[in-house]
Protein backbone atom coordinates (compact mmCIF):
# COMPACT_ATOMS: atom_id res chain seq x y z
CA UNK A 1 0.00 0.00 0.00
CA UNK A 2 0.95 3.45 -0.88
CA UNK A 3 0.77 5.97 1.54
CA UNK A 4 -0.27 9.88 -0.28
CA UNK A 5 -0.97 12.66 2.04
CA UNK A 6 -2.72 15.66 -0.08
CA UNK A 7 -2.67 19.43 0.58
CA UNK A 8 -5.61 21.01 1.85
CA UNK A 9 -7.94 22.32 -1.17
CA UNK A 10 -7.05 17.97 -3.10
CA UNK A 11 -8.40 16.78 0.54
CA UNK A 12 -11.56 19.22 0.78
CA UNK A 13 -12.10 17.94 -3.05
CA UNK A 14 -11.20 14.22 -2.08
CA UNK A 15 -13.80 14.10 0.76
CA UNK A 16 -10.80 12.63 2.91
CA UNK A 17 -8.31 13.40 5.80
CA UNK A 18 -4.89 14.08 5.08
CA UNK A 19 -3.45 11.38 4.17
CA UNK A 20 -4.80 8.15 1.62
CA UNK A 21 -4.07 4.91 1.40
CA UNK A 22 -3.73 3.16 -1.77
CA UNK A 23 -3.05 -0.03 -3.37
CA UNK A 24 -1.18 0.11 -6.74
CA UNK A 25 -1.10 -2.53 -9.05
CA UNK A 26 2.61 -3.24 -10.64
CA UNK A 27 5.25 -0.75 -10.69
CA UNK A 28 5.12 1.99 -8.08
CA UNK A 29 5.75 4.74 -9.92
CA UNK A 30 4.46 8.66 -10.02
CA UNK A 31 1.83 7.76 -13.06
CA UNK A 32 1.00 4.54 -11.76
CA UNK A 33 0.50 6.06 -7.84
CA UNK A 34 -1.57 9.12 -9.48
CA UNK A 35 -3.39 6.71 -11.42
CA UNK A 36 -4.68 5.13 -8.18
CA UNK A 37 -5.40 8.03 -6.55
CA UNK A 38 -7.66 9.51 -9.24
CA UNK A 39 -9.37 6.17 -9.75
CA UNK A 40 -10.08 5.80 -6.53
CA UNK A 41 -11.16 9.91 -6.05
CA UNK A 42 -12.37 10.89 -9.04
CA UNK A 43 -13.02 14.75 -8.14
CA UNK A 44 -9.44 14.84 -8.47
CA UNK A 45 -8.85 14.70 -11.95
CA UNK A 46 -7.46 17.19 -13.72
CA UNK A 47 -6.57 18.75 -10.01
CA UNK A 48 -2.95 17.25 -9.81
CA UNK A 49 -2.13 16.34 -13.71
CA UNK A 50 -3.78 18.26 -16.80
CA UNK A 51 -6.60 16.20 -18.14
CA UNK A 52 -5.40 15.93 -21.70
CA UNK A 53 -1.49 16.01 -21.20
CA UNK A 54 -1.04 14.45 -17.88
CA UNK A 55 1.69 16.88 -16.99
CA UNK A 56 1.44 18.14 -13.27
CA UNK A 57 0.11 21.34 -12.76
CA UNK A 58 3.53 23.82 -12.68
CA UNK A 59 2.10 25.13 -9.07
CA UNK A 60 2.30 21.78 -7.71
CA UNK A 61 5.06 19.63 -6.12
CA UNK A 62 5.68 15.44 -5.44
CA UNK A 63 8.51 15.52 -2.36
CA UNK A 64 8.80 12.41 -0.38
CA UNK A 65 11.54 11.51 2.24
CA UNK A 66 12.86 15.15 2.03
CA UNK A 67 13.66 14.32 -1.68
CA UNK A 68 11.66 16.94 -4.27
CA UNK A 69 10.16 14.41 -7.34
CA UNK A 70 8.18 16.89 -9.11
CA UNK A 71 10.95 16.76 -11.79
CA UNK A 72 11.14 13.00 -11.85
CA UNK A 73 10.12 10.70 -14.73
CA UNK A 74 6.49 10.09 -13.84
CA UNK A 75 7.46 6.57 -15.23
CA UNK A 76 10.67 6.30 -12.51
CA UNK A 77 9.72 3.85 -9.67
CA UNK A 78 9.27 5.58 -6.73
CA UNK A 79 11.69 5.40 -3.54
CA UNK A 80 11.91 2.44 -2.09
CA UNK A 81 11.00 4.11 1.64
CA UNK A 82 7.26 5.35 -0.23
CA UNK A 83 6.73 1.46 -1.57
CA UNK A 84 7.19 0.29 1.63
CA UNK A 85 4.79 2.77 3.20
CA UNK A 86 8.11 4.01 5.52
CA UNK A 87 7.46 7.37 3.83
CA UNK A 88 4.51 9.06 2.04
CA UNK A 89 4.39 10.89 -1.26
CA UNK A 90 3.29 14.25 -0.61
CA UNK A 91 1.39 16.22 -3.20
CA UNK A 92 1.72 19.83 -2.05
CA UNK A 93 1.16 23.65 -3.78
CA UNK A 94 3.89 25.37 -4.00
CA UNK A 95 4.40 28.28 -1.48
CA UNK A 96 4.53 31.33 -3.39
CA UNK A 97 6.90 33.88 -2.02
CA UNK A 98 10.78 34.10 -1.12
CA UNK A 99 13.81 32.85 -3.46
CA UNK A 100 13.53 30.26 -5.36
CA UNK A 101 17.44 30.32 -5.34
CA UNK A 102 17.69 29.62 -1.93
CA UNK A 103 16.18 25.97 -2.67
CA UNK A 104 19.39 25.87 -5.11
CA UNK A 105 22.65 25.28 -3.17
CA UNK A 106 26.08 26.08 -4.20
CA UNK A 107 28.17 23.12 -4.55
CA UNK A 108 30.57 24.73 -2.65
CA UNK A 109 27.97 24.88 0.40
CA UNK A 110 27.43 20.84 -0.29
CA UNK A 111 31.35 20.65 -0.34
CA UNK A 112 31.46 22.34 3.54
CA UNK A 113 28.77 21.00 5.03
CA UNK A 114 29.55 17.86 3.39
CA UNK A 115 26.48 16.22 4.98
CA UNK A 116 25.01 13.06 3.25
CA UNK A 117 21.20 14.97 3.11
CA UNK A 118 19.29 12.96 1.44
CA UNK A 119 17.91 9.77 3.08
CA UNK A 120 17.29 7.52 -0.73
CA UNK A 121 20.54 8.10 -2.21
CA UNK A 122 22.39 8.24 1.32
CA UNK A 123 24.24 11.38 0.25
CA UNK A 124 25.80 9.12 -2.61
CA UNK A 125 25.75 12.42 -4.68
CA UNK A 126 27.09 14.90 -2.35
CA UNK A 127 30.44 13.05 -1.80
CA UNK A 128 33.39 14.85 -4.14
CA UNK A 129 31.26 17.74 -3.93
CA UNK A 130 28.83 16.64 -6.85
CA UNK A 131 25.49 17.47 -7.04
CA UNK A 132 22.07 15.18 -7.13
CA UNK A 133 21.27 15.68 -11.29
CA UNK A 134 17.41 16.98 -9.78
CA UNK A 135 18.61 19.70 -8.19
CA UNK A 136 16.66 19.42 -5.04
CA UNK A 137 16.74 16.07 -4.78
CA UNK A 138 18.97 16.15 -1.58
CA UNK A 139 17.13 18.22 1.38
CA UNK A 140 18.78 21.30 3.19
CA UNK A 141 17.53 20.77 6.76
CA UNK A 142 21.14 20.23 7.63
CA UNK A 143 21.89 23.68 6.41
CA UNK A 144 19.42 25.53 8.17
CA UNK B 1 -36.40 25.63 -13.70
CA UNK B 2 -35.08 24.06 -10.05
CA UNK B 3 -34.09 26.91 -7.80
CA UNK B 4 -31.88 24.56 -5.75
CA UNK B 5 -29.26 23.80 -8.36
CA UNK B 6 -26.72 26.10 -8.51
CA UNK B 7 -23.37 25.56 -10.10
CA UNK B 8 -20.11 27.68 -8.82
CA UNK B 9 -16.44 27.63 -11.05
CA UNK B 10 -13.25 27.45 -9.01
CA UNK B 11 -10.25 27.99 -10.74
CA UNK B 12 -6.68 28.77 -9.52
CA UNK B 13 -3.09 28.49 -10.54
CA UNK B 14 -2.06 25.36 -7.94
CA UNK B 15 -5.01 23.45 -9.04
CA UNK B 16 -6.93 24.10 -11.86
CA UNK B 17 -10.42 24.22 -12.88
CA UNK B 18 -12.93 22.84 -10.39
CA UNK B 19 -16.79 22.79 -11.21
CA UNK B 20 -19.31 22.56 -8.13
CA UNK B 21 -22.86 22.09 -8.02
CA UNK B 22 -25.14 21.95 -5.33
CA UNK B 23 -28.74 20.77 -5.42
CA UNK B 24 -29.95 21.87 -2.20
CA UNK B 25 -30.18 25.72 -2.53
CA UNK B 26 -26.41 26.04 -1.52
CA UNK B 27 -26.50 24.13 1.37
CA UNK B 28 -24.00 21.43 0.25
CA UNK B 29 -21.79 21.51 -3.00
CA UNK B 30 -20.04 18.07 -4.55
CA UNK B 31 -17.61 18.95 -7.80
CA UNK B 32 -19.01 17.90 -11.62
CA UNK B 33 -17.02 17.16 -14.58
CA UNK B 34 -13.95 19.43 -15.12
CA UNK B 35 -12.72 18.26 -18.39
CA UNK B 36 -12.55 21.21 -20.89
CA UNK B 37 -11.68 20.03 -24.12
CA UNK B 38 -11.34 21.18 -27.68
CA UNK B 39 -13.18 19.74 -30.37
CA UNK B 40 -11.06 19.15 -33.28
CA UNK B 41 -7.41 20.94 -33.65
CA UNK B 42 -6.63 24.28 -32.17
CA UNK B 43 -5.55 26.83 -33.97
CA UNK B 44 -4.02 30.38 -32.78
CA UNK B 45 -5.26 33.67 -31.39
CA UNK B 46 -3.18 36.70 -31.29
CA UNK B 47 -1.07 37.23 -28.22
CA UNK B 48 -0.71 41.20 -25.80
CA UNK B 49 1.90 41.78 -29.18
CA UNK B 50 0.18 40.40 -32.20
CA UNK B 51 2.16 37.37 -32.29
CA UNK B 52 0.27 34.10 -32.65
CA UNK B 53 -0.74 32.26 -29.56
CA UNK B 54 -2.03 28.50 -29.67
CA UNK B 55 -5.74 27.67 -27.60
CA UNK B 56 -5.79 26.38 -24.45
CA UNK B 57 -7.80 26.11 -21.98
CA UNK B 58 -7.81 28.13 -18.77
CA UNK B 59 -10.79 28.49 -16.72
CA UNK B 60 -13.99 28.69 -16.75
CA UNK B 61 -15.42 32.53 -16.32
CA UNK B 62 -19.39 32.23 -16.78
CA UNK B 63 -21.60 29.66 -16.25
CA UNK B 64 -25.41 30.23 -17.46
CA UNK B 65 -27.81 27.19 -16.71
CA UNK B 66 -30.52 26.51 -20.01
CA UNK B 67 -33.56 28.36 -19.44
CA UNK B 68 -35.49 24.93 -20.50
CA UNK B 69 -33.55 21.87 -19.36
CA UNK B 70 -32.70 21.68 -15.48
CA UNK B 71 -29.48 20.11 -16.52
CA UNK B 72 -28.25 21.91 -19.56
CA UNK B 73 -25.94 24.32 -18.43
CA UNK B 74 -23.29 26.50 -20.84
CA UNK B 75 -19.74 27.05 -19.58
CA UNK B 76 -17.79 30.59 -20.90
CA UNK B 77 -14.24 29.84 -20.90
CA UNK B 78 -10.66 31.22 -21.18
CA UNK B 79 -9.44 30.91 -24.20
CA UNK B 80 -12.32 32.41 -25.68
CA UNK B 81 -14.68 29.17 -26.26
CA UNK B 82 -17.92 28.01 -25.05
CA UNK B 83 -18.91 24.74 -23.66
CA UNK B 84 -22.22 22.81 -23.27
CA UNK B 85 -23.19 20.27 -20.52
CA UNK B 86 -26.28 18.48 -20.98
CA UNK B 87 -26.07 15.99 -17.74
CA UNK B 88 -25.80 19.13 -14.95
CA UNK B 89 -22.22 19.48 -15.55
CA UNK B 90 -20.66 15.82 -15.17
CA UNK B 91 -19.38 16.10 -18.44
CA UNK B 92 -18.74 19.28 -21.03
CA UNK B 93 -18.96 19.35 -25.06
CA UNK B 94 -17.33 22.60 -26.87
CA UNK B 95 -19.60 24.71 -29.50
CA UNK B 96 -16.37 25.01 -31.55
CA UNK B 97 -18.03 27.19 -33.76
CA UNK B 98 -17.34 30.41 -31.38
CA UNK B 99 -13.43 29.20 -31.02
CA UNK B 100 -12.96 28.47 -34.95
CA UNK B 101 -15.11 31.55 -36.20
CA UNK B 102 -13.29 33.09 -39.02
CA UNK B 103 -11.96 36.04 -37.02
CA UNK B 104 -10.77 34.13 -34.23
CA UNK B 105 -7.05 33.89 -35.31
CA UNK B 106 -7.29 38.15 -34.72
CA UNK B 107 -8.69 37.93 -30.96
CA UNK B 108 -6.26 38.95 -28.57
CA UNK B 109 -6.85 39.39 -24.62
CA UNK B 110 -7.92 41.78 -22.63
CA UNK B 111 -6.14 42.47 -19.43
CA UNK B 112 -7.79 39.64 -17.67
CA UNK B 113 -7.34 37.02 -20.70
CA UNK B 114 -8.74 36.27 -23.71
CA UNK B 115 -12.51 35.23 -22.54
CA UNK B 116 -16.11 34.52 -22.91
CA UNK B 117 -16.94 35.73 -19.64
CA UNK B 118 -20.60 36.48 -20.52
CA UNK B 119 -23.64 34.40 -21.92
CA UNK B 120 -26.94 35.53 -22.64
CA UNK B 121 -29.53 33.08 -23.62
CA UNK B 122 -32.83 34.51 -25.56
CA UNK B 123 -35.99 33.54 -23.32
CA UNK B 124 -38.23 33.46 -26.76
CA UNK B 125 -35.77 31.47 -28.91
CA UNK B 126 -33.83 28.96 -27.47
CA UNK B 127 -31.76 28.95 -30.64
CA UNK B 128 -30.26 32.36 -30.03
CA UNK B 129 -27.52 33.10 -27.93
CA UNK B 130 -25.49 36.53 -26.88
CA UNK B 131 -21.63 35.70 -25.99
CA UNK B 132 -19.05 38.58 -24.93
CA UNK B 133 -15.65 38.17 -24.97
CA UNK B 134 -12.79 40.03 -23.96
CA UNK B 135 -11.02 41.39 -26.06
CA UNK B 136 -13.22 40.27 -29.62
CA UNK B 137 -16.67 41.95 -28.80
CA UNK B 138 -20.17 40.49 -28.93
CA UNK B 139 -20.85 37.83 -30.88
CA UNK B 140 -24.82 35.93 -31.54
CA UNK B 141 -25.73 32.43 -32.72
CA UNK B 142 -28.97 31.59 -34.13
CA UNK B 143 -28.74 28.13 -34.34
CA UNK B 144 -27.98 27.11 -30.72
CA UNK B 145 -24.37 27.57 -31.05
CA UNK B 146 -23.35 26.01 -33.97
CA UNK B 147 -22.65 29.31 -35.94
CA UNK B 148 -21.80 32.75 -34.85
CA UNK B 149 -21.89 36.45 -35.54
CA UNK B 150 -20.28 39.41 -34.44
CA UNK B 151 -22.28 41.94 -33.62
CA UNK B 152 -20.79 45.12 -32.89
CA UNK B 153 -21.43 47.60 -35.27
CA UNK B 154 -21.78 50.81 -34.08
CA UNK B 155 -19.19 50.77 -31.34
CA UNK B 156 -15.72 52.55 -31.58
CA UNK B 157 -12.60 51.27 -30.05
CA UNK B 158 -10.14 54.11 -30.02
CA UNK B 159 -6.83 52.76 -30.27
CA UNK B 160 -7.44 50.04 -32.57
CA UNK B 161 -5.96 50.60 -36.40
CA UNK B 162 -9.25 50.22 -37.56
CA UNK B 163 -11.85 51.71 -34.34
CA UNK B 164 -15.08 50.49 -36.26
CA UNK B 165 -13.29 46.82 -36.59
CA UNK B 166 -15.68 43.64 -36.71
CA UNK B 167 -13.99 42.43 -34.00
CA UNK B 168 -11.31 43.52 -30.99
CA UNK B 169 -13.16 45.59 -29.45
CA UNK B 170 -13.99 45.61 -25.44
CA UNK B 171 -17.38 44.82 -24.27
CA UNK B 172 -17.20 44.69 -20.37
CA UNK B 173 -20.75 43.14 -19.87
CA UNK B 174 -24.23 43.41 -22.20
CA UNK B 175 -27.54 42.74 -20.32
CA UNK B 176 -30.97 42.27 -21.78
CA UNK B 177 -34.71 42.33 -20.15
CA UNK B 178 -36.14 38.92 -20.07
CA UNK B 179 -38.77 39.92 -22.14
CA UNK B 180 -37.38 42.56 -24.92
CA UNK B 181 -34.67 40.32 -25.58
CA UNK B 182 -33.68 41.80 -28.98
CA UNK B 183 -32.30 45.11 -26.84
CA UNK B 184 -29.03 44.67 -25.79
CA UNK B 185 -27.37 47.38 -23.53
CA UNK B 186 -23.84 47.21 -23.45
CA UNK B 187 -21.03 48.20 -21.06
CA UNK B 188 -18.07 48.83 -23.08
CA UNK B 189 -14.64 49.61 -22.10
CA UNK B 190 -15.28 52.95 -23.24
CA UNK B 191 -19.41 53.92 -23.09
CA UNK B 192 -22.20 52.57 -22.90
CA UNK B 193 -23.87 51.10 -25.86
CA UNK B 194 -26.99 50.08 -26.65
CA UNK B 195 -28.80 47.59 -29.59
CA UNK B 196 -32.68 47.06 -30.69
CA UNK B 197 -31.60 44.63 -33.36
CA UNK B 198 -29.85 41.77 -31.75
CA UNK B 199 -27.10 43.54 -32.21
CA UNK B 200 -26.96 44.40 -35.93
CA UNK B 201 -26.77 48.35 -35.50
CA UNK B 202 -25.67 50.05 -32.21
CA UNK B 203 -25.65 53.57 -31.00
CA UNK B 204 -23.55 54.77 -27.83
CA UNK B 205 -25.71 55.97 -24.84
CA UNK B 206 -23.07 57.22 -22.54
CA UNK B 207 -24.85 60.43 -22.07
CA UNK B 208 -23.94 62.66 -18.98
CA UNK B 209 -22.04 59.53 -17.70
CA UNK B 210 -18.81 60.98 -15.23
CA UNK B 211 -16.32 58.48 -17.09
CA UNK B 212 -16.34 56.63 -19.95
CA UNK B 213 -15.35 53.25 -18.16
CA UNK B 214 -16.70 50.58 -16.29
CA UNK B 215 -18.42 47.22 -15.70
CA UNK B 216 -21.24 46.29 -14.89
CA UNK B 217 -24.17 47.01 -16.41
CA UNK B 218 -27.97 45.69 -15.38
CA UNK B 219 -31.75 46.30 -16.63
CA UNK B 220 -34.38 46.98 -14.00
CA UNK B 221 -36.52 43.48 -13.76
CA UNK B 222 -39.89 45.19 -14.60
CA UNK B 223 -38.82 49.10 -16.69
CA UNK B 224 -37.04 47.53 -19.79
CA UNK B 225 -35.80 51.20 -20.17
CA UNK B 226 -34.25 51.27 -16.64
CA UNK B 227 -30.92 50.55 -16.52
CA UNK B 228 -27.78 50.82 -14.27
CA UNK B 229 -24.28 50.99 -14.52
CA UNK B 230 -21.07 51.64 -12.13
CA UNK B 231 -18.90 54.12 -13.60
CA UNK B 232 -14.87 53.74 -12.59
CA UNK B 233 -12.35 56.42 -12.98
CA UNK B 234 -10.32 55.05 -16.05
CA UNK B 235 -8.79 51.78 -17.94
CA UNK B 236 -5.81 52.22 -15.59
CA UNK B 237 -7.21 53.57 -12.55
CA UNK B 238 -9.86 50.60 -11.42
CA UNK B 239 -11.99 52.47 -8.51
CA UNK B 240 -14.78 54.52 -8.62
CA UNK B 241 -14.24 58.45 -9.55
CA UNK B 242 -13.50 61.17 -7.33
CA UNK B 243 -13.86 58.80 -4.06
CA UNK B 244 -17.57 58.16 -4.37
CA UNK B 245 -19.49 55.53 -4.89
CA UNK B 246 -22.21 56.06 -7.04
CA UNK B 247 -24.71 53.92 -9.30
CA UNK B 248 -26.20 55.71 -12.14
CA UNK B 249 -29.52 55.18 -13.31
CA UNK B 250 -31.03 55.82 -16.68
CA UNK B 251 -34.78 55.69 -17.07
CA UNK B 252 -34.69 56.42 -20.99
CA UNK B 253 -33.14 53.78 -21.99
CA UNK B 254 -29.44 55.62 -21.96
CA UNK B 255 -28.10 58.93 -22.52
CA UNK B 256 -29.99 60.91 -19.58
CA UNK B 257 -28.46 59.30 -16.72
CA UNK B 258 -29.44 60.12 -13.24
CA UNK B 259 -26.73 59.50 -9.77
CA UNK B 260 -27.66 57.42 -6.77
CA UNK B 261 -25.89 58.00 -3.87
CA UNK B 262 -28.31 57.22 -0.57
CA UNK B 263 -26.57 54.31 1.24
CA UNK B 264 -23.74 54.92 -0.54
CA UNK B 265 -20.24 55.93 0.65
CA UNK B 266 -19.31 59.57 -0.65
CA UNK B 267 -16.03 59.91 0.24
CA UNK B 268 -12.82 58.33 0.55
CA UNK B 269 -14.01 55.13 -1.11
CA UNK B 270 -12.02 53.15 -3.49
CA UNK B 271 -13.32 50.46 -4.60
CA UNK B 272 -14.27 48.72 -8.03
CA UNK B 273 -17.62 46.53 -8.83
CA UNK B 274 -16.84 43.66 -11.76
CA UNK B 275 -19.05 43.09 -14.62
CA UNK B 276 -19.90 39.66 -13.13
CA UNK B 277 -21.19 41.60 -9.66
CA UNK B 278 -24.03 43.06 -10.22
CA UNK B 279 -27.59 41.59 -10.46
CA UNK B 280 -31.16 42.34 -10.08
CA UNK B 281 -34.07 40.65 -8.26
CA UNK B 282 -37.31 40.31 -10.02
CA UNK B 283 -39.54 41.63 -7.30
CA UNK B 284 -42.25 44.15 -8.54
CA UNK B 285 -39.61 47.14 -6.77
CA UNK B 286 -36.57 45.39 -8.34
CA UNK B 287 -34.21 45.40 -5.76
CA UNK B 288 -30.70 45.64 -6.90
CA UNK B 289 -27.69 44.05 -5.26
CA UNK B 290 -23.63 44.74 -6.43
CA UNK B 291 -20.22 43.35 -4.45
CA UNK B 292 -17.42 45.33 -4.53
CA UNK B 293 -13.92 44.74 -4.30
CA UNK B 294 -13.69 45.88 -0.99
CA UNK B 295 -15.59 43.40 0.25
CA UNK B 296 -18.82 44.58 0.50
CA UNK B 297 -22.55 44.16 -0.61
CA UNK B 298 -24.52 46.85 -1.29
CA UNK B 299 -28.27 45.97 -1.78
CA UNK B 300 -31.56 48.71 -2.73
CA UNK B 301 -34.76 46.90 -1.99
CA UNK B 302 -36.35 49.95 -4.31
CA UNK B 303 -34.69 49.90 -7.55
CA UNK B 304 -31.72 52.19 -6.32
CA UNK B 305 -33.43 54.80 -4.43
CA UNK B 306 -32.12 53.38 -1.25
CA UNK B 307 -28.86 51.65 -0.20
CA UNK B 308 -27.80 49.33 2.34
CA UNK B 309 -24.48 47.48 2.94
CA UNK B 310 -26.22 44.00 3.76
CA UNK B 311 -22.66 41.94 3.51
CA UNK B 312 -19.29 43.09 4.67
CA UNK B 313 -16.18 41.70 5.85
CA UNK B 314 -15.82 38.99 2.84
CA UNK B 315 -13.13 38.51 -0.40
CA UNK B 316 -13.22 40.96 -2.61
CA UNK B 317 -16.42 40.36 -4.61
CA UNK B 318 -16.37 38.39 -8.37
CA UNK B 319 -19.49 37.70 -9.04
CA UNK B 320 -22.99 38.48 -7.16
CA UNK B 321 -26.05 36.61 -8.43
CA UNK B 322 -29.68 37.43 -7.03
CA UNK B 323 -32.31 34.48 -6.81
CA UNK B 324 -35.89 35.43 -6.17
CA UNK B 325 -37.68 32.59 -4.61
CA UNK B 326 -41.12 32.21 -4.50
Amino acid sequence: MIRVELSYHLRNLARTGTGVTLAVGGEVTLRSTLDALEAAYPTLRGTVRDHVTGQRRPLLRFFAGECDLSHDSPDAPLPEAVQTSREPLLIVGVVAGGRVTSLRPRSSEVRRRGTPLCTFCDGTHNRDGQMCPSYVRHTFQAMA
Amino acid sequence: MNPDRIYASQSSSWFGQVIQRSDDGGKTWNPVGNQFNHEGTTGTHQWYDGTPHPWEFKRVWHLESSLTDPDTVYAGVEDAAIFRSTDGGQNWQELPGLRTHQSGFQWAPGAGGLAVHTILLDPTNPDRIYVAISAAGAFRSDDGGKTWKPINRGLKSKYLPDPNAEVGHRVHRPAMHRSRPDTLFKQLQWNVMRTDDAGENGNLISGNLPTDFGFPIEVHAQELDTVYVIPITSDSEYYVDDGKLRVYRSRTGGTDWEVLTNGLQQQDCYVNVLRDAMSVDTLDSCGISFGTSGEQVYCSPDGGDHWKAIVRDLPPFVSVEVQTLP
